[in-house]
């Protein structure tokens, strides 16, 4: 119960300013506390040098498969990392993704079991996906696990390296788990 | 109460001053070097911390944004490295604490979790007195995401002040040290020199010895008060030197004064006794010194005792001492004398030296001296005895005819007491009233009738009974107490008309003697005026008798006298006419009414031919110089009827009356009056033969 007020106000921190949203700890539930990782994740991460034609082209962040809770995710919209804004796409299918700079893939289409798409591993996209302890990790640099009931997340270095994006180290510090 | 610091020596406030001005100096620098020290660590604390905040802040930014508590407590966790550091504290936005380190077990027990003090600033920096505490707000993407906080103890700060303090204290006691010792070795150079003065002056004080010189060894302030000192015993010296001088020696001729020479004679006395040797005082008086003065002005006189006093001294030897006790007065001393010839000779030669006649200023003066000698241990061995009885010769020499010298004898003494003793008497007789006026008439040789009196001075003394003026005169001139008694005559002879008139006694005038002391005096004119103002005689009443030689003595100012009282309208006699050498050429000049011929012509004049020529002669001059002649001491028939013949005018003496009391004077002219006869029976007889 202590822990769950902590992670709602951390939440609440960061997205306060933007969304105005009201402060109603309940109403956060795990997918804005992911969408909140993966704004911070932007902060950590740096990507190849050639990524963007300008200093001001956006940070294109695509959430594939429909979300159980798409608005969590909006709250990220508008905002920025390091000067770039961050633009939220959201896609029901591979094919639709497009250019993008991080790629959630959400869990919530079980088939696919998170996933990513080949064409995304080393393209310099910053790919996340919802761990099942018992499967594979599916390509993901980052993928978010349950630990205590709190959100943590792993480290994949191996297909990190593949997309050529530098992960900060304060990152690797926080991360529950590297693998190689 | 008194000042504690007025007993203190100068070695002592010297040294007090300086330590206390090192320790002030000392304590001072002590404090602002422990203060800056401690200003400058703390502020050091504050910076380390805050370094701190900003490393430990910027770690843990990321866990604190993925919630991440127990990474965000490990990074924490580092700063026990940091042994100074009591606790850390990181606190989300809202002040909830996110994670905390503390060093000490027992703090991490007991310690409540800290509320987080909203930050106003970016920073907050604390100094209390036990810790330093350092708050920061941790940033993520330009938002403030939590606030660390770091605490630290003081020990470091503490530490090193109380380093510091070890060190600079015993620095500041070494100093204090070479400071005691420096000024105590040092401060000899003020003391000293100021100590030396004052021991200077302690001994010039006490010794009187102002030849002592302080000595200067350096040539600041204290040099400079030395050398003031110096020179003001300088001064003193030279004062005390004059004031000796003063005190021994004569301002005018520079001769030793009467003090110096009686101590050099008493010097001199006691030193002949032991050798058995005698010495002579020679007692020198200027022959008619006076006359010098009153003819050329005192300054003249000065100038002739100071060449005086220059050509005495060149004639006395080295040995001898020549003195001058005042006046025209010197003594000359002659210690160890073998033989009384030594001394004529010396004598000679002192009277020989004054021969030659003196030029000062022009004027020609001579002078003579009269010496009196006298000798120890025979006319006395005390200073004053000897000094008395030269004077005393001295006295006798001029008596006998002046400008030679005479050795002392016993009956000089003798005069010289009888003298001394008249004075006395004189002085006396003032005082008492023990002078009379007696008055001898005045007849008309033509009618034998009374024309006049002349007053003559009595002296009925107490003890001796009438003295007569020849031998008290002279004594009161001398003494110079003829002044007052002459004035006394002038009165005494002034109210005894003024009574005669009252009772109507016949009108004649009355004369009175005027010696030359009196005529020289410029004010006898107007004690005269005054004394018949006072007593309402009319001028013509008075006649004043002035001697021939009291006139020629002194002709200018005589002739000036006596026209201004010739102008009031008294007459004026010549007494004792025709003994006075008088040039004849002056008669005229003088404003005398009558000449009166000396006694001494009249006495001899019925037997010796000269000095009836003589009378006859003065009365044919005065016939025609227009002048009255009086014929006084008359003694004889022969005398007066030789006188009427060559028309002698006024006749006086015992033949026709003898000098007469008042009283008696009264009885005599009242007795003719009333007749109007001639002066007497058998005067009358002679006139009608």
């Amino acid at each position: 119960m202590h822990l769950r007020h902590l992670t709602a106000l951390i939440v609440a921190l960061i997205l306060l300013v933007a969304a105005r949203a009201p402060a109603d700890t309940s109403s956060y539930g795990e997918y804005q506390v992911k969408a909140a990782f993966i704004y911070n994740f932007a902060k950590y991460v740096e990507w190849p040098a050639d990524t963007f034609e300008s200093s001001s082209d956006p940070i294109v962040v695509t959430i594939l498969g429909p979300p159980p809770n798409q608005e969590a995710f909006e709250a990220m919209r508008g905002k920025s990392v390091r000067g770039r804004r961050l633009e939220l796409r959201f896609v029901k299918r591979a094919d639709e993704i497009g250019t993008t700079h991080i790629l959630y893939v959400c869990d919530y289409e079980r088939d696919r079991r998170g996933h990513v798409p080949d064409s995304y591993r080393n393209q310099g996209v910053l790919t996340i996906n919802d761990l099942d302890p018992s499967g594979p990790c599916g390509g993901a640099v980052i993928s978010f696990v349950m630990v205590d009931k709190k959100l943590r997340f792993q480290i994949n270095l191996k297909a990190a390296r593949k997309t050529g994006l530098k992960i900060s180290s304060q990152l690797l510090k926080l991360a529950r788990n590297v693998v190689e | 109460m008194r000042n504690p610091l007025r007993r203190l020596s100068l070695k002592n406030k010297i040294i007090s001053i300086i330590l206390l001005t090192t320790s002030v100096v000392l304590f001072g620098a002590c404090l602002v070097i422990v203060l800056y020290e401690g200003i400058a660590t703390k502020r050091e604390g504050i910076e380390k911390l805050e370094v701190l905040a900003n490393v430990i802040g910027r770690n843990v930014s990321s866990a604190m944004l993925f919630d991440d508590q127990q990474s965000a407590a490990e990074t924490l966790a580092g700063l026990r490295f940091n042994p100074h550091v009591t606790e850390a504290y990181l606190f989300t936005r809202e002040g909830k604490l996110f994670a905390a380190y503390r060093r000490s077990k027992a703090l991490e027990e007991s310690a409540e979790p800290l509320f987080a003090p909203p930050l106003q600033a970016d920073v907050r920096k604390e100094t209390g007195f036990s810790e330093q505490r350092v708050s920061k707000r941790i940033y993520s993407e330009d938002k403030v995401i939590g606030t660390i906080v770091i605490a630290s103890d003081l020990e470091e700060l503490l530490g090193r002040l109380g380093w510091f303090l070890c060190v600079f204290g015993s620095f500041a006691v070494s100093l204090f040290g070479i400071a005691l010792y420096l000024s105590y070795k040092l401060q000899g150079l003020i003391s000293t020199p100021i100590l030396e003065l004052a021991k200077a002056m302690k001994r010039i004080s006490t010794d009187r010895n102002y030849s002592i010189r302080a000595s200067k060894e350096y040539e600041d302030e204290i040099g400079a008060l030395v050398d003031g000192f110096n020179e003001m015993l300088s001064q003193i010296e030279v004062r005390e030197d004059k004031l000796s001088q003063l005190a021994h020696f004569d301002s005018l001729t520079a001769l030793p004064n009467r003090l110096l020479f009686q101590d050099r004679l008493s010097q001199a006395t006691h030193l002949a006794q032991r050798t058995e040797k005698r010495v002579a005082v020679l007692f020198i008086d200027l022959d008619n010194f006076k006359d010098v003065n009153d003819t050329y002005g005192h300054r003249i006189g000065d100038l002739l005792l100071q060449d005086v006093a220059q050509r005495l001294r060149s004639h006395v030897r080295k040995c001898d001492t020549l003195a001058r006790l005042g006046g025209d007065e010197f003594v000359v001393l002659l210690p160890q004398i073998e033989n009384t010839e030594s001394v004529i000779s010396a004598a000679d030669k002192l009277t020989r030296c004054l021969s030659h006649h003196f030029n000062l200023e022009g004027i020609e003066i001579f002078v003579t001296a009269s010496i009196g000698i006298s000798f120890s241990p025979s006319d006395g061995s005390s200073v004053e005895a000897l000094v008395k009885n030269a004077d005393a010769a001295m006295y006798h020499a001029k008596k006998v005819g002046k400008n030679c010298y005479q050795f002392f004898s016993q009956h000089m003494h003798e005069e010289a007491s009888r003298r001394l003793s008249m004075v006395k008497s004189l002085h006396r007789a003032l005082e008492r009233q023990e002078f009379v006026l007696h008055y001898q008439p005045k007849f008309s040789a033509e009618s034998g009738l009374i024309v006049g009196a002349e007053a003559l001075l009595r002296w009925n003394d107490q003890d001796e009974g009438l003295i007569q003026p020849s031998d008290f005169i002279p004594v009161a001139e001398e003494s110079g107490l003829i002044v007052p008694i002459g004035e006394w005559v002038l009165r005494m002879a002034c109210q005894q008309i003024r009574q005669w008139r009252q009772m109507g006694m016949p009108v004649f005038p009355v004369a009175v003697n005027v010696s030359a002391c009196q005529l020289r005096s410029q004010y006898l004119p107007a004690l005269i005026k005054e004394i018949l103002e006072e007593t309402g005689v009319k001028p013509e009443q008075l006649e004043l008798e002035v001697t021939e030689s009291a006139v020629m003595h002194n002709v200018e100012d005589a002739t000036e006298t006596l026209s201004a009282l010739k102008a009031m309208g008294l007459r004026i006699a010549m007494d004792d006419f025709g003994t006075g050498y008088s040039s004849l050429a002056y008669l005229k000049r003088f404003s005398i009414d009558c000449l009166k011929i000396d006694r001494s012509f009249i006495k001899n004049i019925s037997h010796n031919r000269d000095d009836k020529a003589i009378v006859f002669a003065i009365m044919a001059m005065a016939r025609n110089l227009n002048l009255l002649v009086v014929a006084e001491g008359v003694e004889t028939r022969e005398q007066f009827i030789a006188l009427k013949e060559k028309g002698c005018h006024e006749v006086q003496g015992h033949y026709f009356c003898t000098p007469l009391p008042a009283d008696e004077f009264i009885a005599f002219v009242a007795g003719r009056e009333p007749e109007r006869e001639p002066v007497s029976l058998q005067l009358a007889a002679d006139l009608s033969a």
